[in-house]
């Protein structure tokens, strides 16, 4: 592929963006904006003009998973592998890429340069597993025989697509409102379309009704969801809503107020419609009302701190923010002292909502009392845990409140200077809270003599390049500092010398998130909430095997049981509970039998779990826990920086055995050997990945070992492991050809009307044909 | 000012050292292959950890502050099975081998690499006497040697073996065509008596002659080496043993023949009367700190390397070393070359060294009988010199230096401990002038990046990728990394990784 390089457009970027060490990532960053991977003429001449060595560019242009060193194809097709992803299917998924695009081995790009493949280790998407990302547009539910055709529609929309405008249509005079979710799931779900469609609809019937984008309203399992708030009647939400339906439920609520000529035909047309069967069946499937029992179970468990007016609130509106007691507790802080907030966060009882759950204002304090002149505070959104989406749902949709957390932190802990560190592979996050750091500078909230307080602040947005390991806040500050992310021993902590050396606040997005609200209604009523050591509420991004999947926050003390069953309405029809995998790749699986589990971080860390940053993946009977193990450690692997030998070679070997065991190639020293590493991996690792990546193995071990010995055995007894089971067809077969058709691999050959058999040879066990089989005859041994 | 103990000792330290600093003021010696003295903390390889007897946690002693009040415990059992572990661990991926494969293999542990190196520059005697050296009775083993050495020899991978025997008899014969005789060791006044006088016993004999201990060999024949000459397979020219047998005796070695002990001679006299003695027959047993044993192998070479063995311990105990035997230092292996690796191999080979070069490639095919087939009686090696330089001298350039190989040998670590899917391949060797750089050997301790960070090397050696493996930036040359500090970069090196292409040091 033949790429154009420009000097001139080097010396740009750098000009923009700076020229000491630290830049290296946002000019790796915008060199690959421009050309899509990394020239190495282009880097060579970064190294001229830049104090950026050619051995640190090197190691940075290497070390994170945005950066390629070769060309890529038009388009980048990201298959998640986040956990909700892989539970779902997503191999099978990926596989199916690979065959459509007919890359053979070792290849990612087509030979016509369209597409570009590669798995992603989460889009934060979970409720929509399996998911799959094209460029920016965001598939949901992607089945692996549909894969063809979500390449052939993505092309054929190409040019259609515009990105999220603002401002929005406002009407003074507007008293009713719809409020559509326009959150990253909503908008893979569908949203834009609706809103598209929302938006034609009224002008058409020319009514003033304020289209209001909306934070996540958390139920991401009923997406696209739109809701109407029209004074005098109960609030009325519609769920799964497609396009089509938009003109009956908007004729549901309004009437044309006048009908201009030229539209009167059309209009009359689609009123005719209305009453049509078809319609109105379309506008009553999707109604839901707040009381329905499902929608009532899902809200009723859940306590909203960090999330409050989930749904209800323009992220971007930092009017409507303040409307909503926005600032209220900033101004407060501003005019008092500094130790009053620290003593007051400390009442509250917060702890950190990061993972480890390091008490919150002991952290400030640290700060405050470290000393140096120059103090910074970093907001930790590199939210990096396959099956989690709480900082992205949070950054996307209450920008402002972390903001104000951060402020508060910021004059608590004595900080002037602040970094709001997001995933690269949250686009809207990023855009969102870039403009709502313009918006506050311009309102006065954020610079110099902060609403004449006299305290300062200056925020900026760094993206992440994509490594998990910068979540553990040393190898965060390296990766800001411009260097691979690398973790360094603790102490020093941050909190004494971090960013630059210079004392650091370093908390999570969920952490600030809460702060304005305990502080505007007080610590002991946050304290009210949850157990003796855990206090106030979490936030979960629950998704797996559940009926509804969502953003949830509940108070602490709630029970693992509790929110599978009630608020997420248990495993779908016919599957039984088997266990919920907490916390990400540093959790672990905690069984159902322990299901009266509280959420509480001490609670969780007994079972052999972590709170982690509250990914919670459900999974049923057709889980293989083993392969659970085995999905987490090729993670960690994949993750792991290298820097020490116990994280870098015996999560290596780790994954050898437990690849061994899915194949049923293992003997039973092996699980003896697997359980040994595991320990000496998390005693002796550096950081906090290392310290906690065997935490899967060693819950599925613990509570799942006849697993393992039924692998040993060269059985796996949920059927998941593709090398160990066997497809057939039986005798109830009725000859429809449908699972011939849908075999990638011919494995199946196509005898209408008799009986058909698949070639265990060819067979690849994608399980394409069990599902589309009408009588149930392909069956799993 | 910290005050802590370790290991029961009270030591006082500045604010802000080390554990290792403080363990190193009380001289309390801790493992490390990551640290160096003036270049920060890399917390990378993990086995300087040590127990923090409060909390009960493993510390990297390298980077953990010293801590007032704090207990350590620096080789408390979990900490030796904690560092062996991890050493496990770096050695699951170490590609390549300590000693040459052929070496390794043989039971005299001759260095067949050394040898071969001289033989391949045309100096037969100099490598005669390495064998001389090792073997005792080079001259018969390059007869009735079975050359297990032969099976190992990585060659095979690209055409046959080396034809190890043969040219070591050319070597052995040239050198017994001189007036060589080795020289005694210093004498110890210490005296031995040997019993047997066949492969076991003159090597035996031989070694403790040449670290100065007076020897005295009973044979209960009138005939020496008569094992040997009753065994042997093969045709062979038994002057030769007669001239090595000579030559021991002109070294000061003496020998007493139709002296058997039980007989003429009373076993209990020989251990009251010698300061030790070497038994190489079974018929007698004693119970006495003073005797030693080598079994009289019927294949010559283990008899020479029982008598090696036998030999050393001997000389240990006379020297008042402690008795246990001495574990033979850990050797990492390759086990087999893959032939997809052989040309990655073959950049370990100098190619500045023309000569070599050219007698390699003239030597494409092979010329000598497959191993396992007895070709002694046929002379089939041509050019002897020529078959030296196909050996590629497979052994690891930093034997001794290297840290890795210490600590393995110390702690007991094994490589084979897990069951690696596979090996990792073997990389092309760098090399910029005297240094050569070995990827497969590098354990990612990350100094010689912090060396080139802190010189200000702008292409100095960089990690690449996850999981850190180092390399030169943009595929450069090894000298644009290694240009203004490559000996340095070589000495901190813990490992073969760096090191120079002459062996140990840096001169040619």
């Amino acid at each position: 592929m033949e790429v154009r390089f420009c000097i001139d457009d080097i010396d740009d970027i750098v000009e923009s963006i700076g020229r000491s060490p630290d830049c290296a990532i946002p000019i790796l960053q915008a060199i690959q904006d421009r050309y899509r991977f990394l020239p190495e003429p282009a880097l060579l001449r970064v190294c001229e003009i830049t104090d950026i060595t050619p051995a640190a560019i090197e190691g940075v242009a290497s070390f994170y998973a945005q950066f390629r060193r070769t060309p890529v194809g038009r388009h980048t097709i990201s298959v998640c592998d986040g956990t909700a992803c892989h539970v779902k299917g997503a191999t099978e998924v990926y596989d199916a890429v690979v065959k459509q695009l007919s890359l053979g081995a070792g290849q990612d790009t087509d030979a016509k340069g369209e597409f570009t493949v590669r798995k992603v280790a989460c889009l934060g998407c979970c409720t929509l597993a399996p998911a799959v990302q094209i460029d920016e547009v965001t598939y949901g539910h992607v089945q692996s025989n549909a894969v063809g055709h979500i390449l052939h529609d993505f092309l054929v929309h190409e040019g259609e697509r515009k990105p999220e405008h603002i401002p929005l249509l406002v009407h003074a005079e507007a008293a009713a409102e719809i409020r559509v979710g326009l959150g990253s799931c909503c908008v893979a779900g569908g949203s834009d379309k609706v809103r598209v469609a929302l938006e034609d609809a009224l002008t058409e019937i020319d009514t003033p009704v304020n289209v209001k984008h909306v934070s996540c309203v958390g139920m991401c399992h009923q997406t696209p969801l739109l809701e109407f708030v029209v004074p005098g009647s109960p609030a009325q939400l519609y769920a799964k809503v497609q396009p089509e339906d938009v003109p009956g439920i908007v004729a549901r609520h309004f009437k044309p107020r006048r009908l201009p000529v030229r539209l009167l035909r059309a209009a009359v047309r689609r009123l005719e419609g209305f009453y049509a069967d078809e319609t109105r069946h379309a506008v009553e499937r999707s109604a839901v009302a707040f009381d329905d029992a499902p929608v009532a179970a899902f809200i009723a468990g859940q306590k909203r701190l960090a999330t409050e007016y989930c749904g209800e609130i323009n992220p971007l509106d930092i009017n409507e923010y303040k409307s909503k007691d926005g600032f209220v507790a900033l101004d407060d802080v501003l005019s008092g002292k500094p130790e009053g907030v620290i003593e007051r966060i400390a009442r509250s009882g917060l702890r950190g909502r990061g993972g480890a759950g390091f008490p919150t204002a002991r952290k400030w304090q640290a700060v405050r009392d470290a000393e140096g002149e120059r103090k910074f505070i970093v907001c930790n959104g590199d939210e990096g845990d396959p099956g989690a989406f709480m900082d992205r749902m949070m950054l996307e949709s209450y920008p402002y409140r972390v903001i104000e957390g951060m402020l508060i932190a910021s004059f608590a802990a004595g900080a002037n200077e602040g970094v709001i560190y997001i995933r690269a592979e949250y686009p809207l996050a990023v855009r969102r809270v870039k403009e709502a750091i313009k918006r506050c500078e311009a309102a006065g909230h954020l610079g110099d003599d902060i609403r004449g307080s006299g305290h300062r602040l200056k925020l900026r947005v760094m993206e992440a390049a994509g490594a998990f390991v910068c979540g553990e806040e040393t190898a965060l500050i390296a990766s800001i500092e411009g260097r691979r992310g690398m973790p360094s021993y603790r102490p020093p902590f941050p909190a004494e010398r971090g960013l630059m050396g210079c004392p650091t606040l370093v908390n999570n997005v969920e952490t600030y998130a809460l702060v304005p609200w305990i502080l505007r209604n007080g610590p002991d009523v946050f304290a009210k909430f949850g157990t003796e050591h855990s206090k106030g509420t979490k936030v979960f991004s629950l998704t797996g095997k559940v009926r509804r999947g969502g953003l949830i926050e509940v108070p602490m003390g709630v029970t693992i049981r509790r929110i599978v069953e009630e608020i997420g309405g248990g495993c779908p029809e016919g599957r039984t509970f088997k266990a919920v995998q907490v916390g990400g790749p540093s959790g672990g699986c905690i069984p159902a039998s322990l299901g009266d589990t509280p959420v509480d971080y001490e609670a969780l860390a007994q079972v052999g779990a972590m709170m982690g940053s509250g990914g919670l993946v459900v999974l049923d009977d057709t889980d293989c826990m083993v392969e659970i193990s085995r999905y987490f450690i090729e993670f960690m692997q994949r993750e792991s920086c290298g820097k020490c030998t116990p994280c870098r070679v015996g999560t290596k070997r780790m994954l050898e055995i437990l690849t061994r065991l899915c194949a049923g190639e293992a003997v039973a020293e092996d699980l003896d050997q697997l359980e040994s590493l595991a320990l000496r991996v998390k005693t002796q690792s550096l950081c906090g990945l290392g310290k906690t990546a065997p935490n899967p193995v060693l819950t599925t071990l613990r509570y799942f070992r006849d697993e393992f010995e039924a692998h040993v055995a060269g059985q796996c007894p949920a059927k998941a492991c593709r090398k160990l089971v066997r497809y057939s067809v039986t005798d109830a077969c009725i000859g429809c050809t449908k699972c011939a058709q849908v075999c990638p691999v011919d494995a199946i050959e196509l005898k209408p009307y008799e009986v058909h058999s698949i070639d265990t040879e060819l067979c690849t066990r994608c399980d394409a044909c069990r599902p589309v089989c009408p009588v149930d005859a392909v069956i799993v041994e | 000012m910290p005050r802590l103990t370790i290991d029961g000792a009270a030591v006082e330290v500045d604010a802000g050292a080390s554990i290792l600093d403080a363990a190193t003021k009380a001289g309390i010696e801790i493992p490390t292959l990551c640290h160096v003295k003036g270049l920060c903390a890399q917390t990378s390889c993990m086995i300087c950890v040590v127990k923090d007897e409060a909390t009960g946690r493993a510390l990297p002693s390298c980077s953990a502050r010293a801590e007032d009040g704090m207990r350590i415990d620096t080789r408390c059992d979990e900490i030796v099975t904690a560092r062996r572990e991890v050493l496990e661990l770096l050695l699951s991926e170490h590609v390549g081998d300590c000693e040459a494969p052929c070496r390794s293999i043989c039971p005299a542990f001759l260095d067949i690499p050394a040898m071969m190196a001289r033989m391949s520059v045309g100096d037969f005697e100099g490598a005669g006497r390495i064998a001389q050296e090792h073997l005792a009775i080079p001259g018969t083993l390059g007869y009735l040697c079975s050359a297990p050495c032969e099976r190992g020899c990585h060659r095979a991978v690209k055409d046959s073996p080396l034809a190890i025997r043969e040219t070591h008899r050319r070597a052995a014969e040239e050198m017994l065509a001189s007036a060589y005789v080795p020289a005694a060791g210093p004498a110890t006044g210490k005296r031995v008596a040997i019993v047997g006088a066949s492969a076991a016993g003159l090597a035996t004999a031989y070694m403790l002659r040449r670290r100065g201990h007076s020897c005295r060999v009973f044979e209960k024949t009138n005939i020496l080496g008569r094992m040997l000459r009753e065994n042997a397979e093969v045709k062979w020219d038994e002057h030769i043993l007669d001239t090595e047998i000579e030559r021991i005796r002109q070294m000061g070695v003496e020998f007493e023949c139709n002296s058997e002990v039980g007989a003429e001679i009373r076993f209990d006299h020989l251990v009251t009367g010698f300061d030790a003695v070497v038994i190489t027959c079974d018929e007698l047993d004693a119970d006495a700190d003073n005797v030693f044993y080598a079994v009289e192998y019927s294949m010559a070479v283990n008899a020479v390397g029982e008598g090696k063995a036998a030999a050393d311990q001997a000389d240990r105990f006379l020297r008042g070393l402690p008795s246990e035997r001495r574990a033979r230092a850990f050797n990492s292996r390759l086990v087999t070359l893959r032939p997809e690796e052989l040309d990655a191999f073959l950049t370990r080979l100098d190619p500045g060294d023309t000569a070599r070069r050219s007698l390699m490639e003239a030597l494409l095919k092979p010329v000598f009988a497959r191993p396992g087939k007895r070709s002694a009686e046929k002379d089939s090696v041509e050019n002897p010199q020529a078959e030296a330089a196909r050996c590629m001298q497979c052994q690891c350039m930093k034997p001794a230096g290297c840290k890795l190989r210490q600590y393995a040998t110390e702690y007991g670590a094994g490589q084979a401990v897990y069951h690696c899917a596979e090996r990792s391949a073997v990389e092309p060797t760098l090399r910029f002038g005297e240094v050569v750089f070995e990827p497969g050997k590098c354990i990612r301790c990350g100094l010689c990046v912090e060396l080139g960070k802190r010189d200000g090397v702008a292409f100095g050696l960089a990690f690449s990728a996850r999981g850190g493996a180092v390399g030169v930036p943009f595929e450069r040359d090894l000298e644009a990394a290694l240009k203004t500090n490559g000996p340095r970069c070589v000495e901190i090196c813990p490992t073969g990784a760096l090191a120079f292409r002459q062996g140990e040091t840096s001169e040619p």
